[in-house]
């Protein structure tokens, strides 16, 4: 099942290239064709946006003690990485456009600002995971830390339209929520968005079926541990 | 537990528990004066309250001392002070015979002895079968995780007036 | 109320620690001055720039201040298991956060004067707007407190707590640091009016901070 999956995902993200390559018209810029790289950098800032999305929902949801259980934190965890993946990716791919549009591969506008920000609101997200071996250790304040640090992402979606910045405005929809592009473009787009959403799915899947099986491993070592000292205590105890 | 809901109000429940374990829960910069005031404010309790739990647990010599400073001893009857000041309904004692001198071991029994008038329980998980039963008038045996009849002939022989129950842990260290 | 009669319990003890210790007075301010001297290092001591950049460098030096401070704030918890102690007082988590963050604030405060001491006379700079620059340190270090209390205590008991604050708290308090700098632009740059967005833009963090800390501050001290 899981493999078909894979399998949809990379004829989907072929479908994307191919038409992204090939089939689009041509913007060349500053003997650049740099327009091509905005059909991957939009999405995976859209799947970062996701992703941190999630996890800020799994962590909400561990931290309300009735629906509290080690898959929303395992969830959070997973999603979290994905998210630092394709912000970095977007951080990238943005800087990859930047250069021969801008002449510089960074600027200070608000947009990258904040979604400089983002990355490290995250990083130290998943740092702060490592230093607990169990849901039970780290859930609390690894679910906390990220709904602070989900503050961040309307912020940054938004900032384009607080501030008058170099980084452009919506491409896609426009404050009044109007679609801007159309044809073989818009399908593109949409493609490279299916595309990497799937990415995103399968990655999460398998992030977070490993976690389950490190967190399994935990709690059986526990176990042993539990028994191997009942056991030993059994054997000394001498009636008084 | 003490007629109120540990679920919902854990708060309260902590308020009228008094723990005297290994730590003293103290700050190391601040005097052992300053410490158990604090322990008493933070409790509702007032100066007073935490001057008397200071003098009765012997501490006037080291009053103005750092908690840094301090030895073993002394910590453990800090911990005592400590848990005089918040004036507890719920006394746990863990180990406390372990780090006691003679003097200090005087000052446990009469801070055990004094409770049930004070209106508060005592419970002391100690390996010093012989002291703790000297304590108390109840016992429980706890092997393995498992609550076991204490062995007969034993609390008939403690010539324990106070009405306090002993939990003695007997499980391998 | 007993909120605040206990959060002053709280703070009196940080601030008893501190004046029997000295960590802020003779560590932690003299940090603040040798940042503001690594800085003038940093841009080759020229005047011009270190005057126009003196807002800036004036909130990076407290920005990371505020992390030693923090620091210190938690690692008294730490000892003879102090911080259980808390927990077992029975007070309420909002309580004991604004009592830590109140201390905290109270010595950025210290700090702010020392480093702005050290700003004026080391980097050339004209003071002016005082009302600005008040208003705007008042909400920034009030968010500053908050913010650093709420990653103090998220972090606490953890091995690589001392590592794992800066980088937790450093992006979190990025509008502080905008804030702060615009706004002590604006009063320096003798258009004191201009910084009143900025001011708001401090206000809401601190007022978010505050609001953050109060309500999650109980459940994270409880977390193992």
């Amino acid at each position: 099942m899981k493999r078909l999956f894979l399998g949809a995902t990379v004829v989907a993200l072929a479908v994307t290239v191919v038409f992204a390559l090939w089939v689009t018209p041509s913007r060349p810029s500053q003997g650049f064709d740099a327009v091509r790289l905005l059909y991957l950098h939009v999405p995976t800032a859209w799947i970062a946006y996701l992703a941190f999305g999630v996890t800020a929902l799994a962590s909400l949801l561990w931290l309300i003690p009735r629906t509290r259980d080690t898959t929303w934190d395992l969830l959070a965890g997973a999603s979290a990485e994905v998210g630092v993946l394709f912000t970095g990716l977007t951080l990238i791919l943005g800087s990859l456009w930047g250069k021969p549009a801008w002449g510089t591969w960074w600027e200070w506008d608000a947009r990258l600002t904040t979604t400089a920000i983002l990355f490290f609101l995250y990083l130290g997200y998943l740092a702060l995971r490592r230093t607990g071996a169990t849901s039970e250790e780290r859930g609390t304040r690894s679910a906390i830390a990220a709904l602070i640090a989900f503050v961040d992402v309307p912020v940054s979606y938004l900032s384009v339209t607080w501030w008058q910045t170099l980084h452009q405005p919506g491409t896609v929809f426009n404050s009044n929520r109007h679609v801007l592009i159309d044809g073989s473009m818009a399908f593109t787009l949409i493609a490279a968005v299916v595309s990497f959403t799937m990415l995103y799915a399968y990655l999460v899947v398998e992030r977070f079926q490993l976690a389950q099986l490190e967190e399994g491993r935990e709690e059986r070592e526990l176990q042993r541990a539990i028994a191997e000292r009942v056991r030993a205590d059994q054997v000394e105890v001498a009636p008084v | 537990m003490l007629g109120v809901d540990i679920g919902i109000e854990p708060r309260r429940v902590r308020r009228a528990v008094a723990l005297v374990g290994h730590e003293t829960f103290c700050y190391d910069d601040l005097t052992v004066t300053e410490n158990v005031r604090f322990v008493a404010r933070a409790t509702g309790n007032s100066v007073g309250d935490a001057d008397a739990a200071l003098e009765r647990a012997g501490l006037q010599r080291v009053a103005n001392v750092a908690h840094a400073r301090l030895s073993q001893g002394q910590r453990r009857r800090l911990s005592l002070a400590n848990a005089l000041a918040r004036k507890p309904r719920l006394l746990l004692l863990d180990e406390p015979h372990a780090g006691l001198d003679e003097h200090g071991r005087e000052v446990l029994e009469s801070i055990v002895r004094a409770a049930p008038d004070a209106g508060c329980t005592v419970m002391i998980a100690s390996h010093e079968l012989d002291l703790a039963r000297g304590l108390s008038t109840r016992e429980v045996h706890v092997v393995a995780g498992q609550v076991r009849p204490p062995t007969s002939g034993t609390t008939g022989a403690a010539p324990a007036p106070v009405a306090v129950p002993t939990v003695e842990v007997e499980a391998p260290a | 109320m007993s909120f605040v009669r206990d959060a002053l319990v709280i703070a009196g003890k940080d601030l008893r620690i501190e004046r029997r210790s000295r960590v802020a007075l003779q560590q932690i301010i003299p940090f603040g001055g040798i940042v503001v001297l690594l800085f003038a290092f940093a841009l080759d001591s020229d005047r011009t720039l270190l005057h126009q950049a003196a807002p800036g460098l004036f909130w990076a030096a407290v920005l990371l201040a505020v992390l030693l401070a923090v620091g210190r704030s938690f690692s008294v918890e730490e000892a003879n298991r102090a911080r259980d102690g808390l927990r077992l007082s029975g007070i309420d988590g909002g309580s004991i956060f604004v009592g830590k963050a109140a201390a905290v604030a109270v010595e950025l405060f210290l700090l702010e004067i020392v480093v702005g001491a050290a700003v004026v006379v080391l980097y050339d700079v004209t003071v002016r707007g005082i009302v600005v620059l008040l208003c705007s340190a008042v909400a920034a270090t009030v968010g500053l407190a908050a913010a650093g209390t709420v990653y103090g205590v998220l972090a606490g008991g953890l091995r690589a707590r001392e590592t794992l604050v800066p980088l937790l708290l450093l992006p979190a308090v990025t509008p502080v640091m905008l804030g702060g700098t615009r706004a002590f632009q604006a009063a320096l740059d003798g258009s004191p009016g201009d910084a009143w967005p900025w001011i708001q833009l401090l206000t809401a963090f601190a007022v978010l901070a505050v609001a953050a800390g109060t309500v999650a501050f109980g459940p994270l001290l409880e977390a193992a």
